[in-house]
């Protein structure tokens, strides 16, 4: 603070006006990450012609619609300060129970609503023992990724067994275009669409960074802190349970042992986007070009006929550098 | 303000709190006048923060009475105290460090938009700008960017005035300043201490706690002196002369209220 013989405080609309401040900040890292993503689709396209086809393009997007789907709201996850690894386990479950409504009769649409309610069943189990209870979420995730995944297995009589769902609602959503471009790139968009604008537009966003950057002084103020913590976890647990509706439309099937360690791939691309571990800081918009280099880089492997582990490989070395590039973010922050 | 400068706002009437074998706060009386700086001082552990975290509604008494506007209160936690327009700025500033100085203003009071879009909680960012803009201005306090900049990359002065604007906004009652001027420069603090004056003049009662003997002697109306949970002085800035404040602080001369 100065002293107050200056004229009174502007808004900050110098450099950028309206576009900027609907954006928001365009970070260094979302920089470099848009210029990796080019580099390797320079390097991709010059190994294989196909790179370039627009149909591979609707390849690349459909295969990252499941994961990125849960990465928009991982991004809320993480700025808030909390961590989901449940992630997988709720994608089936989600995804059984609709399969088994499908099963018992019920339309498409009623499927899909169970799904999502047994979704934010599960999330609401995770923000209440995380937050009503006080466990850290790191141990909470994994137990319930445990328990929800062997509630799965029994339910569908054992883990090696699957369905094949062939509701033609379910499958179109998997599997049907719209001007060229496939369904679930626009269930994609549009989840990357609501989570930008809960961040950006919403109390609740604007509390969620709160919480994740100080707690206690969010506590203070009089934000309602635990009610904002578990909606964030069953709005995690809602992307998991569309991502599961998506995942059976596109393969067929609904299949218990599918997504496993898939809370990596998402962690990977967010944090890839420049959101914090230790939340109070990210953008959905880093998340979103996390998601695409990580879908770019996979495509390319694929195409260059590359052995399947080498994508594991790729993802887990990508989560390492990016954890290390948030930890030396921190670290340069505190020290300045 | 429609109630006069003077009038007793908020009153503490034998207040105690123990911490097993400690005793916090030995039974403690205090008066807070509208449009009054008020200082409390004292030596580390006299029972300053106690005082003021049991009137701020942080930490419940054990015996004793809180007297809100003539009325015996029951504070059961920050929330009520703010709901009657008493407010806290902390030492550790209680910011959100990622975002900007409008979003901190509002922190848990975000203004959002009205009618048919009222449930989802849209932020009416305009509106809050524009008042936030009115309320700096009136308090003195300036910052070099409402909108965009995170709190944490300002100057520890500019943090502070933004934890103060925020409380000022809306203490209608009494302001609690915790060491507002503890880790700021000599400039910085000159302004922490107008805009405590400003928010006194405009019908607060404002209680400054401090170990900075010139600040209390050039923006208090009034003093109060603390010691091993006790009030041992209660004085106007006229009766006061800083060695002896210092004495009083020390325990080498007894006060008349002790």
């Amino acid at each position: 603070m100065e002293a107050s013989t200056y004229p009174g405080n502007a808004p900050d609309t110098r450099d950028g006006g309206r576009v900027r401040a609907l954006l928001g900040r365009v970070a260094p890292e979302q920089l470099g990450l848009s210029g990796m993503l080019v580099v390797a689709c320079v390097i991709i396209s010059m190994q294989s012609p196909y790179f370039l086809q627009g149909e591979n393009f609707a390849n690349i997007g459909t295969a990252v619609a499941v994961s990125g789907v849960m990465a928009a709201f991982t991004t809320i996850v993480l700025i808030g300060g909390g961590l989901d690894l449940s992630l997988g386990a709720v994608l089936v479950l989600a995804g059984w129970a609709m399969a088994t409504a499908l099963d018992a009769g019920y339309t498409a649409g009623a499927a899909i609503a169970f799904a999502l309610v047994v979704g934010a069943g599960c999330g609401l189990v995770n923000g209440l023992l995380i937050v009503g209870v006080g466990i850290n979420p790191f141990i909470v995730t994994i137990g319930t990724q445990f328990a929800f995944r062997g509630i799965t297995y029994a339910w569908s009589g054992g883990g090696a067994k699957s369905t094949p769902v062939d509701d033609p609602t379910i499958v179109a959503l998997g599997s049907d275009r719209l001007l060229g471009i496939p369904l679930p790139v626009y269930v994609l968009a549009g989840m990357f669409l609501l989570a930008f604008c809960l961040l950006r537009f919403t109390r609740f966003g604007s509390n969620v960074y709160a919480i994740g950057g100080n707690l206690a002084a969010a506590r203070l103020a009089g934000v309602r802190v635990d009610r904002t913590r578990i909606l964030v976890y069953v709005l995690s647990a809602l992307s998991a349970a569309v991502a599961g509706v998506l995942l059976i439309g596109i393969s067929g099937a609904a299949i218990p042992i599918a997504g496993q360690g898939i809370e990596l791939t998402v962690l990977a691309a967010v944090i890839l986007g420049g959101t914090a571990l230790m939340g109070g800081r990210g953008t959905v918009v880093g998340t979103l070009l996390g998601v695409l280099l990580l879908g770019v880089i996979n495509n390319g492997l694929t195409l260059l006929s590359a052995p399947s582990y080498w994508q594991m490989i790729v993802q887990g070395t990508a989560l390492l550098i990016a954890v290390v590039f948030d930890e030396v973010r921190r670290k340069r922050k505190e020290t300045r | 303000m429609s109630t006069a400068a003077g009038e007793v706002v908020l009153e503490a009437r034998g207040l105690r709190k123990h911490y097993g074998p400690v005793v916090a706060a030995a039974g403690m009386d205090l008066e807070i006048r509208r449009g009054e700086v008020m200082a409390l001082v004292g030596d580390n552990g006299a029972g300053k923060s106690t005082l003021v975290k049991m009137l701020s509604g942080a930490i419940r008494p054990d015996a004793g009475e809180i007297v809100h506007r003539g009325r015996a209160i029951q504070l059961h936690g920050p929330h009520d105290a703010r709901e009657r327009g008493i407010e806290t700025t902390y030492q550790d500033l209680a910011l959100a460090p990622n975002r900007d100085v409008i979003a901190n203003l509002y922190l848990g009071r975000e203004i959002v938009r009205g009618g048919l879009l009222k449930p989802l909680g849209i932020l009416d960012r305009r509106e809050m700008t524009r008042r936030a803009t009115d309320q700096l201005s009136r308090l003195g306090v300036r910052l070099p960017a409402l909108t965009g900049t995170p709190v944490g990359r300002m100057s520890g002065g500019q943090q502070q005035g933004v934890a103060v604007a925020r409380a000022a906004s809306w203490a209608t009652d009494v302001l609690f300043m915790d060491e507002p001027t503890a880790a700021l420069g000599v400039r910085q603090s000159e302004a922490v201490l107008q805009v405590a004056r400003r928010i006194a003049q405009s019908g607060v009662g404002v209680v400054l706690i401090t170990h900075i003997m010139p600040h209390v002697m050039e923006v208090a109306d009034r003093v109060v002196v603390l010691r091993h949970g006790r009030k041992v002085a209660d004085m106007t800035a006229a009766e006061l002369r800083q060695d002896r404040l210092i004495a009083l602080m020390a325990g080498y001369e007894e006060g008349e209220a002790a």
